[in-house]
């Protein structure tokens, strides 16, 4: 386990072509925060996290992933990534519930990569943890938009992360499902003490279960607990476009 | 009839590598078909045209220098794709027809190979040599066994390249890997089936075990399950009825996906049945 901040962000800029995507982004977040990053559309959240995997190369600043600098992390078993529904797979694709869970441990395997018992054993488990086991060979497009995002994360789980990190996972599910979604999420930070990073622009949703908030509109317009989101002038202005915004006290 | 026919050389021969090769088809055809890049067959197939012109015209055999072109090729599709950031389809087209171009350029100033040329199209089975059916099982075996060694990183990729990037998978290497195998196996299939089917082995099997398959294990397994029965039965019937062989082999593959088809769209016809008078 790595000591002190396991994402620190520094000066962090990044464009496409000429559109500035990001402006001088910094912060850095602790072991088993519940971090999450909010802003309106096209404030360069998903771009925030592209950088953050390693799938979009830093251009200025700096990302250290459990203490290593990006350029040098390898260790990528050790983050877990659940992205947007929509845009992971094709609803068609022949995969059972359990051969997708496997793919989260194929990262981490020597060449052949072949799976053992106890495999099988931790796939069960993270199956049982998003309570998806009595699933495990149907068709993952069978299955509904919830039920499809728990096989997500239980594919996270799989390799023991360190950090999960989610993009927007919940768009297109029903606000009943969404709930239980983020209580699993609430869940796993509290009591398998995993860092959750997530991206939303539901702000209303995601206070009820974060620890930490960071406001992105290309610049990092706040960072800071939840409590101090909740009385902020940042969350006042949110509070006037949307509505149903509630602070919930942890 | 069959049993007897099985007693000459020619037709153990064709078999044989009908049945390799058959399985390195249909296995490379689930990943490309799930990945959209089903007709890249076709593309490297009109890219081995080419080689193949070239390497009568310089007199080097045919087999080396259309898999010259082809791997070159593979490389050169993807780097379009990447850097000139043209779509698949297009840098597939315009690699693969200026192949095809440079060939009938070549078989029109060269006189007196063009029949040789044209067989490479069509294939002929029953009339490979003992070196070319070596290196088309030799060739089928290398890519059946680093499919089967790649299984799970290509599986991952396949089904959400994101995902695999973000977990550390190395999908630029698998991307060229895939591609490179495709090369491989249109010319190793170039004399069994010919350039103008080769990619019909590698579509329709897969094509039809997806109608039914629930897990990808069993789509790679029904896929070469298909691939092989085709060989069989096509070889078969092509033999009784002295038909042509590789266009009977497309043909069982055709039949073969219209029946998954009818079988899936029953299925569904039946779920839906006992959904409604659930309701």
């Amino acid at each position: 386990m790595v000591k002190g901040d396991i994402l620190s962000i520094k000066n962090l800029t990044f464009n496409y072509g000429a559109e500035k995507i990001l402006d001088n982004v910094s912060f850095s977040i602790q072991r088993k925060d519940f971090l999450g990053i909010i802003g309106p559309n096209g404030s360069g959240k998903t771009t925030l996290l592209k950088l953050i995997l390693g799938l979009l190369p830093v251009q200025k600043g700096s990302i250290k992933l459990l203490g290593q600098d990006i350029k040098k992390f390898n260790q990528w078993s050790k983050i877990g990534y659940v992205q947007q529904k929509a845009a992971s797979f094709d609803p068609y694709f022949p995969a059972s519930v359990k051969e997708v869970v496997s793919m989260g441990l194929i990262a981490g395997k020597r060449f052949p990569k072949l799976m053992t018992k106890q495999d099988d054993a931790i796939i069960d488990k993270c199956l049982k943890i998003v309570n998806m086991q009595k699933y495990e060979n149907r068709k993952i497009g069978e299955l509904s938009g919830g039920q499809q995002q728990r096989v997500f994360i239980a594919r996270a789980l799989t390799a023991n992360p360190e950090m999960l990190i989610l993009d927007e996972p919940t768009t297109g599910v029903d606000q009943e499902t969404q709930s239980r979604f983020y209580k699993l999420l609430e869940n796993l930070n509290k009591e398998e003490n995993i860092t959750v990073i997530l991206i939303s622009h539901d702000i209303g949703t995601i206070t009820h279960y974060v620890t930490k908030v960071a406001c992105l509109n290309q610049k990092l317009v706040f960072h800071g607990t939840h409590d101090e989101f909740c009385s902020s002038k940042i969350a006042q202005q949110f509070l006037t476009r949307e509505k149903h915004l509630i602070c919930h006290s942890h | 009839m069959i049993i007897e026919a099985l007693q000459y050389g020619f037709m153990q021969k064709a078999l044989i590598t009908g049945l390799v090769i058959s399985i390195a088809c249909s296995l490379l055809g689930v990943f490309l078909v799930l990945q959209r890049y089903a007709l890249i067959g076709d593309g490297l197939a009109h890219i081995s045209f080419g080689g193949i012109a070239v390497g009568m015209l310089v007199n080097i055999m045919p087999f080396l220098t259309a898999m010259g072109f082809a791997i070159l090729a593979a490389f050169g599709i993807l780097k379009l794709r990447e850097k000139a950031k043209i779509h698949g389809d297009t840098s597939i087209g315009i690699i693969s027809h200026a192949s095809l171009g440079l060939g009938v350029f070549i078989a029109s100033i060269a006189h007196g190979f063009n029949v040789n040329l044209l067989s490479y199209l069509f294939g002929n089975i029953l009339a490979i040599s003992t070196p070319e059916v070596i290196l088309s099982i030799v060739l089928a075996l290398i890519v059946i066994v680093v499919i089967i060694l790649n299984y799970r990183n290509l599986f991952y990729l396949t089904f959400d390249e994101e995902s695999a990037r973000a977990a550390g998978i190395k999908a630029d290497f698998l991307s060229t890997l895939l591609i490179v195998l495709t090369a491989i196996t249109v010319v190793a299939s170039m004399r069994v089936i010919g350039l103008l089917l080769v990619s019909a082995l590698i579509i329709m099997p897969a094509a039809a075990a997806l109608q039914i398959a629930n897990n990808f294990r069993n789509a790679l397994i029904m896929s070469a399950i298909f691939g092989v029965v085709s060989v069989i039965a096509g070889l078969s019937i092509a033999y009784i009825f002295d038909f042509a062989v590789s266009g009977t082999i497309v043909l069982m593959n055709f039949m073969i996906f219209l029946l998954m088809f009818s079988i899936r769209s029953i299925r569904k016809q039946m779920v839906l049945k006992s959904v409604k008078s659930q309701m």
